[in-house]
């Protein structure tokens, strides 16, 4: 149901202990926040945590095996492994987090536009959503940082762009079936704006959806840049996760550790993100929750 | 009931709008390769720079004369409708620019690569989308089995999982470790290869570590497809009937469940496109990958804007191709 601010606020710390006895009730989930949490504060402490920094080379021998002092063994050009893993989290969450934003905002503005008026208006979006579901988006992404420059905002913002379909249709869906309900009809009768329906009435009912997808989209962010950092179209003056795997490319014969940790970081976020994801639906969706009470 | 000429009538009348159904889709599709064109022509013109110098790469070393030849005749020094215009009808007949590395046509690189990139595309496809649905199927048809958890861990692994590094991993455990496995490339006639058992050691991993997330996609569709239908009355009128167990799951389910998965493969296209172009840069697959790694590197933009339209217009057709495949598969479609 649709809260006004003040009741919002009074209830908030109420919701939250709601939201919060939904969702530990998936133990991945609870895993997945934990995960995800460590890593935010290994990220915030890198350069505290890491003894060399991430591009500093020659700190002992290259190609170096895990031991004590270099806890995921050195490079080619004897650079520390675990400081770029450490590092390199800073740049997969601000890239996953600041993309899924962009992301879900353009998703959910387009989405609600589309579902709220319907006919031509909705027409015309979902035909703009096809052509960017079915083009081959990575290969856009790719070539757009190459052309406009590889710095990490160019990232962020070509990501986020390019990502935005699936939350604009999960919204619009959403709102189709929303806008038919009693409180919109009620809304409409006392002649509210359309603006003041759409934000303020049907969207915190949908705020589900955008959330469950935008933790989805944070994991498919930090896949798609390191993606980008693989094929060498990253930030050159940002140690991350794909462009570690892209050196490591060269020395998999010689050297496991330089693919097994940074891979290894990449594939345990995204998948917290993707456990997180399962839990918010499980707190959050209302139909779920009705069977489960 | 039916006579000879209304079942004659109903036929033509069934032939006549799915002809109706074809051609409005290819109308449709015609709008939107031209709106792909457009997207690459503004990529092209707000990057920063002078395009002229995307063309000639650089351009360090070329005379003024050059730079100015280059300019008229791709029709920058006109207006930007008509370069446009002149850029689509390029498209059109096939000229995508000339690429001063290899010195050739860019669309020729291009064809040259595209069977070697499908090869992988394809077949991954086909064997990934077989095994998802063989899988989907019976989790779906034991729900909170031992199968529907492997079900589980495979859809969640094949999300969280980059397939490029699922590619090394895979190096490191077969090739390096084992030794059983080549760690990439195809097979070369000079070294005494190209048999047919060779081309399938030289495919395996490619193929599994591309196919990984159109397993998970198609398995979880068909599970959740498999309950859906399982709990539809026709199944219980088939049971009903005293069909066997197999034959209800086999024939009577498994049809409807599988049709979604046509979908699923046209949608997820462009992903495996791009996703085995990135798996080409693992395994140094001679392909449209490759080509695309090594001229990101060398910053040929003819050859990367090349590439990219010829992928975004690929995967239009190729969605409209299974499209069609779907309305003739699926009696359910009106050809509206």
């Amino acid at each position: 149901m649709p809260l006004s601010p003040d009741r919002a606020a009074e209830g908030l710390a109420e919701k939250l202990w709601d939201f919060w006895r939904g969702y530990r009730r998936n133990k991945g989930a609870v895993f997945g926040l934990f995960f995800l949490i460590i890593l935010v504060l290994i990220a915030v402490s890198a350069d505290w945590i890491t003894e060399f920094g991430p591009m500093d080379t020659g700190i002992g021998r290259p190609l170096q095996a895990p031991s004590g002092r270099y806890l995921m063994g050195t490079d080619d050009l004897a650079r520390d492994i675990f400081s770029g893993v450490v590092h390199g989290a800073r740049v997969s969450l601000m890239v996953g987090f600041t993309a899924a934003l962009t992301a879900a905002l353009i998703g959910v503005i387009i989405g609600s536009i589309s579902g709220y008026f319907g006919g031509m208006t909705d027409d015309l979006l979902m035909k703009f959503c096809e052509l960017f579901q079915s083009m081959p988006r990575f290969l856009f992404a790719l070539v757009i940082v190459v052309f406009f420059g590889n710095t990490i905002w160019n990232v962020v913002v070509v990501i986020g762009i390019l990502s935005w379909p699936r939350t604009g249709r999960l919204v619009r869906s959403e709102f189709l079936h929303l806008r038919e309900s009693e409180f919109v009809m009620a809304a409409k009768g006392i002649g509210m704006s359309s603006a003041r329906i759409i934000f303020r009435h049907i969207l915190p009912n949908a705020m589900h959806v955008v959330l469950v997808t935008a933790s989805l989209e944070v994991g498919a962010a930090i896949i798609t840049e390191a993606g980008l950092s693989f094929l060498g179209a990253g930030d050159p003056n940002l140690m991350s996760w794909g462009r570690m795997l892209y050196n490591a490319q060269r020395f998999l014969r010689t050297a496991w550790w330089l693919a097994i940790f940074p891979g290894s970081a990449i594939f345990l976020t995204v998948l917290s993100l993707s456990l997180i994801g399962d839990g918010l639906n499980d707190a959050l969706n209302p139909k779920l929750k009705r069977i489960k009470r | 009931m039916l006579w000879g000429v209304d079942v004659w009538r109903h036929a033509r009348d069934t032939v006549r709008s799915m002809y109706a159904y074809i051609a409005r889709r290819i109308l449709e599709a015609i709008p939107l390769i031209v709106l792909v064109l457009v997207m690459n022509f503004v990529i092209l013109h707000v990057a920063p720079g002078d395009p002229v110098f995307l063309f000639i790469q650089g351009g360090g070393g070329a005379t003024e004369e050059y730079v100015a030849q280059v300019r008229e005749m791709l029709g920058l020094d006109r207006p930007l409708g008509e370069q446009l215009l002149i850029f689509i009808t390029n498209v059109f007949r096939g000229n995508l620019g000339f690429s001063h590395f290899y010195q050739r046509p860019v669309i020729d690189i291009i064809a040259e690569r595209i069977p070697i990139t499908l090869l992988l595309v394809v077949l991954s496809t086909i064997l990934a989308a077989t095994a998802g649905i063989i899988l989907g199927v019976f989790a779906g048809k034991n729900p909170y089995s031992l199968v529907d958890r492997v079900n589980t861990v495979v859809a969640v692994f094949g999300y969280a999982i980059p397939i490029f590094w699922f590619g090394q991993l895979l190096i490191l455990a077969f090739s390096i470790y084992l030794n059983i496995l080549p760690t990439g490339g195809i097979p070369s006639r000079a070294m005494g290869g190209g048999s047919f058992l060779d081309w399938v050691r030289h495919l395996v991993l490619p193929v599994i570590s591309l196919g990984v997330i159109q397993l998970a996609l198609t398995a979880r569709i068909t599970r959740a497809n498999m309950l859906e239908i399982l709990g539809m009355d026709y199944i219980d009128s088939a049971r009903a009937k005293g069909l066997k167990e197999n034959t209800v799951v086999f024939r009577h389910a498994l049809r409807n469940a599988v049709l979604p998965v046509v979908t699923v493969i046209s949608v997820n296209f462009a992903f495996q496109l791009t996703g085995a172009m990135i798996i080409e840069t693992v395994f140094s697959w001679p392909g449209l990958g490759r080509m695309m790694f090594e001229s990101v590197f060398r910053r040929d933009y003819p050859v990367l804007m090349g590439l990219l339209i010829v992928m975004s217009v690929g995967v239009v057709v190729v969605n409209l191709i299974t499209d069609l495949i779907y309305a003739y598969l699926d009696p359910r479609v009106v050809y509206e």
